[in-house]
Order: structure tokens, then C-alpha cells, then sequence
């Protein structure tokens, strides 16, 4: 990411803008598919958090953050995306079941879509948190940082996300798993 | 054995696509080209720190509360008996507007568009979603379960949420979407039909609204769900997927599995006709696309585009009279004449981006806002009058309007 070009679209440079949005839509919409699971609602999350950038990109005082910024506009994204879904099936993403699978042990004790389903019922932002840190790979204080909370936080949510996950692999279909937050 | 499942929820967040198509991509740099940068100072967000622009949550006050719930269950109740005395409402058509029930965060609410808080509609349920009442207004069926994680049972309960009781016995409904499950009445309400997984495929399972004859009406070839039965009861239109295949289309078939047909087909695996609606003439469907087009189609399989081009147009929904469509674009939301293209209404940006229903009498609509998190009434013939309905907080799965005898 060039500071410099951040600066040109903040001057309302489109071609700028271009730029910077080619280099990170790939990136964006890998993230945004593994939050919602869905590759068409992934598509409009990147697409309204571009939009949502270019429109507000004057608000951004400090141009070396743009990329977490911009992560920023594609979780906000992607909690809408799962509030306007209304309409919108969530596809299932991943292998089908293959029952009897010999080479791990909790091969057969998974089933895929209870991982999906529980997976689908956490919180958007406990979703991102897995997200970012598992799949991306970022430190808890850059996700703190993108999804605007304390870093403690971040490993709150990461704890509960991942209890309820761990709970979606190792219990039979049909078992309750434990709520995704307390309270909620 | 935490180490072991956090491996696993690596690899499988790890599964999966790197990249995205190109041509979302171009779509969405387009869409930038048509939008305008706010100036810098016109945004909080440089002045102020973001936790301060935060909505700060609602302060509830319990006795309020009590005192409005009260006065709501009681002219409820007044309604209900007075609505109770009515004529049943024809199976489809003009009606006049009943009660409103929507489903808040697995809760369902009763509301009113009188600015009179929402009432709580028997949430000792469990957990509630996909109210949906009856085409003659008399019921009101919806998806329970008792906590996250669990199977759903199919309820069927009176208006107010009394006599409430399950029809689908100790079967475990698995919906493929756990907000939004696909349920549809047949047009007399003897019947329902929904969907439900069965070994990782959507099947399609009918049963009467006394709990009998609970049974599956389709194979396990293929991916079928969101079923939404025709107004005139031939026909039951939902989204077929087959295996391995790369297009999702737009099926009918007879009541009991037969007769399948496809009307529509998109090239694009994850295509959704999850929002299709029939015209109350049952002479077609509308449905929204790949590219957000917005379209129809009869039932011979012609379609007919309705939304102008380049519109990010989804979710239409037909007026109860058939004259008009109403549809959520990116920004706003449009209600188009089906007659005349030009003749068209445009709605404020806030009020029905998530979604949209028409009121029974077709004078009004009630908007989803713009992330579901809100409830409008807007008159179809002046959007810019709409008033805001009180709800709790919370994510909008759907909201129905009971539809009483004119």
C-alpha cells in the first residue's frame, strides 16, 4: 500500500483509488467469504466497503492506516451483509461429508455442516475475530485495532468463538453447543 | 483436544477461495465512479473518537415498559376479539391490513404502526424465527428451538400466540439458513411446506397445519429450498440447486413433488432465487438475480427485466393488488408500475434497503431500514411520510402482516 496514493485519492484522485482498491480486493473478498460464507454476499461486502471508502476516505487522518481502515469498512460491511441477507440463502462453503475417513481421528466425528451452521450463528464480529487471526494471521492488537475494540476484547471473543466451534467439532448433530457469548 | 480442534478450524477457515471474481471487482469500481467523496469535515469521524459515535444503548425502563406492555395486551386482546369476529380474508388479493408480528433476535414481536411500542408475542418459546401468518390471517406459523445449536420444530400458533404447538412432532428441521427459514402456507392454510437438511442436501417436507401427514415431497439429487407456494395453489416455486453443478434455478412443482420444472436458470453457483414471490394472478413469479437485477418470469419461462439497467436492485416484492413492485436498490429503494416502467415512486435512502412488505390493502409498505435493525411504515404513495415503528433492539429477520377480510 503507497501512503502516496491514499493521499491522491483523498484529493479525489479516482485513478489512485483504482489502484489501491485492485491491490486489496482479492484480499478483501477472501476475508469477506470466510466471515459469511457466502461468495455472493462476500462480493457485495467488498463492493459496499469500497464504495463506503472512496466516499469517506477524506475522514481518514492518518493515510498509513489505510489498510486497517479499510478492513474496518469490510467488517461493518459484513455485518450487514448479514442483516440484509433476508433474502439471501448463506451457501455452504467447504468439502461435502466424507463419513469414514480413516487418516485423523476426528475425521469422523465432524460433520461439516454443524461446523458451518455453528460457525454461521456466532456473532459477525466474533466471526471476524477468528477471521483475522486465524486465517489472516494478524496479532490481537491489529484486529483490536480494525474492529475497534480493546485487545482484550479481541481474546474474549476469539475465547468464546473458538469454544463454540470446538463444540460444533466434538458434539454429535443435535447437541446443544454453548451459547456464543454469555447472555446472548 | 483444544489443540487439536483449533488446527481444524484453521484448515477449515483456510478451505476455500483466495480470490474473487474480477468482474465484482469492476462492478464495484464503477460504482465508486458514481459516487461522490464527503468532504472531510462533514464527517464525525475526523473530529470526534469513534467510541463516542457509537448509538449508545437504550436505557430501558422497566416499569414503562410494563405499564405500555399492559395497555398494548389489552388492546390486543380488544382487537383480537373484534378481529376474531371478521370474515376470513381471501387466499390472495387486496385484504384489509391485520396485525404485525416481527421477529427480533430470535423473539417475535407484535407491532403497531401507531407508534405504540412492540409487544411481546409468547417468547417462552424458545428460540423463534420466520413468523409467517396464514393467507386467511387466522394463524401464524413460525420455527422454534430451545437454544442455539439445536434442531428447529415447526409451531403453529393463533394470532396473539396462544394454542401455540408444534406440527412437525419429534422430527429435527435443520433450515439452511438459521435466521431465515423457508416456510410457505398453502393458499386454503390446511397445508405447509418447508425445508429442512437431511444429510447435508435442502429437502422440501409438507405437513398439514394438525400435524398430520408430515412427509418429505423431494429427493435427495439436488438442493431445493426456499419453497413459496402459488396463490391459486398449483403450483410450489423454490430455488433448485444441483450437485456439482454451476447454475441455480428457478423451479415449480405440483404440491407433492411431481412435475418439476425449471423456469430460470443462473450461471452462477451461488445465485439465489431465495427471494422469489409470486404475482397474485399465479401467472408467474418475481425474483431478483446475478448483477442485482430485478425480474419476472411466467411460467413458461419468459422473462421480463424490471429493474433499469445498472440498478443494484434485490429483494422485490409484488403488491397484493399485482400492479406494482417494490424493490431495495443500494441506496434507497423504487416502486415501479408493472404497467408502466415510467411510472415509478422513489423511496428515501434508511427505510427499505434490507427488505420490504406490502400491506395487505397495498397502500403502504413496511420497510426493513437499511441493515434490518429497523422497521418503517411507508405509505406507497408519498415514501417521504414514512414514521418509524418501535422495536427492540436487534437484527429484523422478517416481519408478516396478518391479512383480514376487507
Amino acid at each position: 500500500m503507497s501512503t502516496d496514493l491514499v493521499v491522491r485519492a483523498q484529493r479525489g484522485d479516482q485513478e489512485a483509488f483504482d489502484a489501491l482498491a485492485t491491490a486489496a480486493y482479492h484480499r478483501l473478498y477472501a476475508i469477506a467469504r470466510r466471515i459469511l460464507r457466502d461468495g455472493y454476499a462476500a462480493e457485495d461486502a467488498v463492493q459496499d466497503a469500497l464504495i463506503r471508502a472512496w466516499r469517506d476516505l477524506r475522514a481518514l487522518r492518518d493515510p498509513e492506516r489505510f489498510d486497517a481502515w479499510l478492513h474496518r469498512l469490510l467488517v461493518r460491511a459484513c455485518a450487514d451483509q448479514t442483516r440484509r441477507k433476508t433474502r439471501r440463502p448463506i451457501e455452504i462453503l467447504g468439502l461435502e461429508i466424507e463419513h469414514g475417513t480413516t487418516d485423523d481421528s476426528l475425521g469422523q466425528l465432524i460433520d461439516r455442516d454443524e461446523l458451518e451452521r455453528a460457525f454461521l450463528e456466532l456473532p459477525v464480529e466474533q466471526r471476524a475475530a477468528l477471521v483475522l487471526t486465524h486465517y489472516v494471521g494478524l496479532p490481537a492488537p491489529e484486529v483490536g485495532a480494525i474492529l475497534g475494540i480493546p485487545a482484550g476484547t479481541v481474546h474474549s471473543r476469539l475465547h468464546y468463538g473458538s469454544r463454540a466451534m470446538r463444540a460444533a467439532i466434538a458434539s454429535p448433530p443435535g447437541v446443544p453447543a454453548p451459547s456464543p457469548e454469555p447472555g446472548r | 483436544m483444544n489443540e487439536t480442534a483449533d488446527r481444524l478450524l484453521v484448515d477449515w477457515l483456510a478451505e476455500g477461495p483466495e480470490r474473487g471474481p474480477l468482474q465484482s471487482l469492476e462492478r464495484a469500481l464503477a460504482a465508486t465512479r458514481r459516487t461522490s467523496q464527503r468532504p472531510g469535515w462533514t464527517i464525525p469521524e475526523r473530529w470526534i473518537p469513534m467510541q463516542l459515535t457509537m448509538r449508545p444503548a437504550l436505557n430501558p425502563r422497566p416499569y414503562i415498559l410494563f405499564l405500555a406492555g399492559l395497555l398494548l395486551i389489552v388492546a390486543a386482546g380488544a382487537l383480537f376479539v373484534i378481529g376474531s369476529q371478521r370474515q376470513k380474508a381471501p387466499p390472495f388479493g387486496l385484504a384489509a391490513n391485520g396485525s404485525i408480528v416481527v421477529g427480533v433476535d430470535s423473539e417475535l414481536w407484535l407491532v403497531s404502526a401507531d407508534g405504540a411500542p412492540a409487544m411481546p408475542l409468547n417468547n417462552a418459546m424458545g428460540k423463534v424465527t420466520s413468523p409467517v401468518f396464514s393467507p386467511d390471517g387466522t394463524k401464524i406459523a413460525f420455527m422454534t428451538r430451545p437454544t442455539v445449536g439445536t434442531p428447529f420444530a415447526l409451531y403453529v400458533a393463533n394470532p396473539d400466540g396462544s394454542d401455540a404447538h408444534s406440527v412437525t412432532g419429534g422430527m429435527r428441521v435443520v433450515t439452511p439458513d438459521p435466521v431465515l427459514a423457508g416456510i410457505t402456507w398453502s393458499p386454503d392454510g390446511s397445508t405447509l411446506i418447508f425445508g429442512s437438511l437431511d444429510a447435508g442436501r435442502n429437502r422440501l417436507y409438507t405437513v398439514g397445519v394438525d400435524g398430520r401427514g408430515l412427509g418429505v415431497i423431494t429427493g435427495s439429487d439436488a438442493d431445493r429450498s426456499w419453497p413459496t407456494w402459488s396463490p391459486d395453489g398449483a403450483w410450489v416455486a423454490y430455488q433448485l440447486k444441483v450437485p456439482d453443478g454451476w447454475s441455480t434455478n428457478l423451479a415449480i412443482m405440483r404440491a407433492d413433488g411431481t412435475g418439476e420444472r425449471v423456469l430460470q436458470s443462473d450461471e452462477v453457483s451461488n445465485a439465489s432465487f431465495a427471494g422469489s414471490q409470486w404475482l397474485n394472478d399465479s401467472s408467474g413469479l418475481a425474483y431478483f438475480k446475478t448483477g442485482h437485477v430485478v425480474a419476472r418470469t411466467d411460467l413458461n419461462g419468459h422473462e421480463t427485466i424490471l429493474s433499469r439497467p445498472g440498478e443494484d436492485a434485490v429483494n422485490p416484492v409484488i403488491s397484493p393488488d399485482d400492479r406494482r413492485v417494490a424493490y431495495g436498490l443500494l441506496t434507497g429503494a423504487a416502486i415501479v408500475d408493472l404497467a408502466d416502467a415510467a411510472n415509478r415512486v422513489d423511496i428515501p435512502a434508511g427505510l427499505a434497503e434490507c427488505g420490504a412488505a406490502w400491506a395487505p390493502d397495498a397502500t403502504a409498505l413496511l420497510g426493513l431500514g437499511t441493515d434490518c435493525r429497523d422497521l418503517f411504515w411507508i405509505p406507497a404513495d408519498d415514501p417521504a411520510a414514512a414514521k418509524a415503528i418501535r422495536l427492540p433492539e436487534g437484527e429484523v429477520t422478517n416481519a408478516t402482516w396478518q391479512r383480514l377480510a376487507p
